[in-house]
């Protein structure tokens, strides 16, 4: 861990990340005393205007503060980054496991199913299940998790497969140790290190995934603040209000980067093969 | 070779069968009568009950699932709700843009992001391969929908060049195509670099050069070809995917495209063109593999099957 961290400072671009992320976490956090304004009430005498001292960064086309819109968006955006990879890793890492340790029909069964999945191209299956459980933010969210299931699967199940015939392993099924003792104690500790790659890199997928959901209206609903939102309502005025669709789109891709460096990083440190 | 492309025949028909079941299943569990939706909220408990015995609606879900996909290998998608025309028919009249639209983003790609993954791959750690590195990582990042409104504002309200929406001819294409190829052209360039890499490190191209060979035909000749493997089937899973997130690139360019008209109708519930557009795309997601898997045998003779002797 000592180690990790080390490599991780001597890395600028990953600190610049790092930094970027805390920053975008610290916003959603204390998002509300932050906000110099309510994101959500319209005030149709400011429309559209541009940055000022009074809102550094204009106002919407219902007048409502940018700035506020997008720092209390950010709590939104995480939510379904961040959620969409809690559903779909803790699906991904049971399937995986299962179909890593215990091998043969189980694994048969599970692995036909993720290859059926992979066989829709990844915004097609969310677009598919968001069409099934309706428009929102939670079932867009929901939509992007069981989305990238197949994704996680794989990654635990070759984890576990190379464990499944390591020294160790055999040993503790030697002692007689129960399954469940030999997962939680030998396997998981040891699958960790890709899976949190995976899930970084999944968490900027599930990002763009979420806010491009809430940008063709099948995700989160105005007037909610969530970038995605923010951009589309500010596609309708690119003549005379650019700003409006410039300040969500810049975050977006400032918060993606950053976790994709950072991803990017951790799997040069855990796995210096891919280097 | 025949028997490898035959038994590859029967995978994508089983695979296009089982995303036909699952789509079909999925979107039976949306809420709403599909009756009620055509008919409208003033009809009658008579026009229902028949319309929904005509639609099959009265049988169990499994016997329905037959019937559809009886009609579905005769080119019968059933009926949009919205439009009461043939879903085959508006497929038919949307796809080939989609189509259009992703070949087009495709090329780009391809014909910017091969040679620049070269480019990078042999003059690794130089000032180019560091800028164009980082271009890659912000062009994975940057979200399409964005990219596509700042590219809208740039060459068709600043500049004036391209006309910012609908389709017809090559100057309409230009914008949507840039915005889509931007995520795959990254990814090609990404993984050409790190392939030509690979290869360029073997033995077999250190002898070549050892004989005097020309820089040129090492590279385009002896490495290229061992180093497009990977770059085929990336681009072949990209394909699948730009027809998948056309859905994006046709809503911000009014492109009137299979996805746009997916969106239109998961908001209309129109669930015969959900069902229809989905299959559509993973069909073609589906025989694009199986036709990468091919091209690549052919490249590389030792991903063929042995010949049992």
């Amino acid at each position: 861990m000592h180690n990790m961290l080390k490599e991780l400072r001597r890395d600028k671009l990953a600190v610049i990340a790092l930094v970027l992320l805390g920053v975008i976490f610290l916003m959603a956090i204390v998002g509300p005393y932050l906000a110099p304004f309510d994101p959500i009430t319209q005030n149709l005498h400011e429309r559209r205007l541009g940055p000022s001292l009074v809102h550094w960064l204009g106002t919407d086309e219902f007048g409502r503060d940018i700035l506020s819109r997008l720092i209390l968006g950010s709590r939104n955006t995480l939510f379904i980054g961040f959620l969409s990879v809690a559903i779909g890793l803790s699906i991904g890492c049971v399937l995986g496991v299962i179909a890593g340790y215990y091998g043969g029909f189980a694994d048969s069964c599970i692995m036909r199913a993720m290859d059926l999945m992979l066989a829709y191209p990844y915004f097609l299956l969310a677009l598919l299940i968001v069409a099934t459980l309706g428009p929102g933010m939670t079932n867009s969210t929901i939509a992007i998790g069981i989305a990238s299931v197949p994704t996680y699967s794989r990654v635990v199940r070759s984890s576990v497969m190379a464990l499944k015939g390591s020294l160790l392993v055999k040993a503790e099924e030697a002692l007689g140790a129960t399954d469940w003792r030999i997962i939680i104690l030998h396997v998981a500790p040891n699958v960790f290190a890709p899976v949190i790659v995976v899930a970084t890199l999944g968490v900027a997928s599930a990002v763009l995934g979420g806010a491009a959901l809430g940008f063709l209206g099948l995700g989160a609903q105005p007037p909610t603040p969530e970038w995605g939102v923010m951009l589309s309502g500010g596609r309708s005025y690119l003549i005379d209000a650019p700003h409006i669709a410039l300040a969500p789109g810049i975050a977006l891709a400032l918060l993606v980067v950053s976790c994709n460096l950072f991803g990017d990083t951790l799997r040069d440190i855990l796995d210096p093969k891919l280097k | 070779m025949k028997e490898f492309i035959i038994k590859r025949l029967v995978v994508c028909l089983a695979l296009l069968v089982f995303t036909s079941g699952i789509t079909f299943f999925l979107l039976e569990l949306a809420p709403g009568d599909p009756a009620l939706m055509m008919l409208g909220q003033d009809a009658t408990q008579e026009g229902l009950t028949a319309l929904r015995r005509e639609m099959g609606l009265d049988q169990p879900l499994l016997s329905r699932y037959a019937t559809f996909l009886g009609d579905l290998f005769q080119g019968d998608m059933g009926v949009s709700y919205q439009t009461h025309r043939p879903v085959s028919q508006e497929i038919a009249a949307t796809f080939p843009a989609t189509l259009e639209l992703s070949v087009a983003s495709m090329v780009i790609a391809i014909i910017i992001g091969v040679p620049v993954g070269i480019t990078c791959a042999i003059r690794q750690y130089s000032l180019t391969d560091r800028v164009v590195r980082f271009a890659v990582l912000i062009a994975v990042s940057l979200p399409v929908f964005w990219l596509g409104l700042m590219i809208i504002y740039l060459f068709s309200i600043v500049l004036g060049w391209f006309p910012s929406f609908g389709r017809g001819g090559l100057r309409h294409l230009v914008l949507p195509a840039v915005t889509m190829s931007c995520y795959s052209l990254a990814i090609i360039v990404r993984m050409t670099r790190s392939s030509m890499l690979e290869v360029l490190r073997c033995d077999y191209i250190t002898a070549t050069r050892a004989k005097g060979i020309h820089e040129f035909y090492v590279i385009y000749k002896h490495a290229l070809r061992n180093a497009l493997v990977p770059v085929i089937t990336i681009i072949g899973l990209q394909f699948g995917v730009l027809l998948g997130g056309a859905v994006i690139t046709e809503t911000i360019f009014a492109w009137p495209g299979l996805g746009r008209l997916m969106v239109q109708a998961i908001f209309a519930r129109d669930y015969p063109i959900i069902r229809g557009g989905v299959l559509m795309i993973s069909a073609c997601s589906i025989l694009i593999t199986l036709f990468v898997d091919i091209i690549c045998s052919y490249i590389n003779p030792s991903l063929k099957p042995v010949e049992k002797s």
